[in-house]
């Protein structure tokens, strides 16, 4: 699967929230005017795509969101947009850490679910002492791949294990 | 590479569910009420047709919070609601 990047997120981000499936810069800067949540993830989409001259020039007569536009262009330039975004002392407003954040929980979807299959694994491991249920015996009945069990029991190898099978081996041992 | 990712209720529900799954993994025989409130509520509730990717909670079981940010879940703070904390 391809890593999702912040340009990706900011694509798809700004096409949703214009409601109009759209990404014409003028239609967007327009549809700022009167959908506020739609304005932080522009900027940020313009800075990072390199169409933050033509939207300056869309937004004229808003200078408040000029100037904005100007120092994510000078943080971006610099190499500190990602890094301002994650600071919890940013300088910028709080909505763009916002739209940060969201864009990294969806990046980091995947190694979150690896970390949470090895917290449950403690888990499954004082259930399997507790029943007594044998590997095999656990393989045979949930249709796992024996080795791929073990790699996840013995060896905590989580890429093994789908969520879904870890969930369902949890239910498993539980009712044993 | 430069994936791309639906943003809708569907995304909303996915979210939320894949969150249960966590809570229930790691919180076993436990059971959190969780209230949700603004544009990403409405949207479930099917009042509102728009795209968002805000799941506001009004009501925040402490021990969640971390979790709740994993899966980008926000804190509704404003003072007319009260304290967010049960």
């Amino acid at each position: 699967m391809r890593r999702l990047t912040f340009a990706g997120f900011l694509q798809s981000y700004v096409r949703a929230l214009s409601g109009e499936d759209t990404l014409a810069l003028p239609r967007l800067a327009s549809l700022s005017e009167t959908e506020a949540r739609l304005v932080e993830p522009l900027l940020l989409w313009a800075t990072v795509t390199d169409r933050a001259r033509r939207l300056n020039g869309l937004l004229k007569g808003r200078q408040a969101l000029q100037q904005e536009l100007q120092a994510l262009v000078q943080l971006q330039s610099s190499g500190r947009l990602e890094s301002e975004l994650a600071d919890a002392d940013s300088s910028l407003r709080s909505e763009y850490s916002k739209v940060w954040h969201s864009y990294t929980v969806r990046r980091d979807a995947a190694s979150r679910d690896k970390e949470l299959r090895l917290k449950v694994r403690e888990r499954v491991l004082e259930l399997e002492s507790q029943k007594g249920v044998t590997r095999y015996r656990m393989a045979k009945d949930l249709g796992l791949n024996p080795g791929n069990l073990h790699a996840f029991m013995s060896l905590g190898d989580p890429t093994k294990l789908s969520l879904d099978r870890v969930a369902d081996l949890v239910a498993y041992l539980e009712a044993a | 590479m430069s994936g791309t990712l639906e943003l809708g209720r569907e995304e909303l529900e996915g979210r939320l569910r894949e969150f249960d799954r966590a809570v229930s993994l790691l919180y076993p025989g436990r059971t959190f009420r969780l209230v949700l409130v603004g544009g990403g509520a409405m949207v479930l509730l099917g009042c509102l047709a728009r795209s968002t990717t805000d799941l506001d909670a009004l009501h925040v079981p402490r021990e969640l919070v971390g979790l709740m940010a994993q899966y980008d879940i926000n804190r509704e703070y404003r003072q007319e609601y009260g304290p967010c904390d049960v």
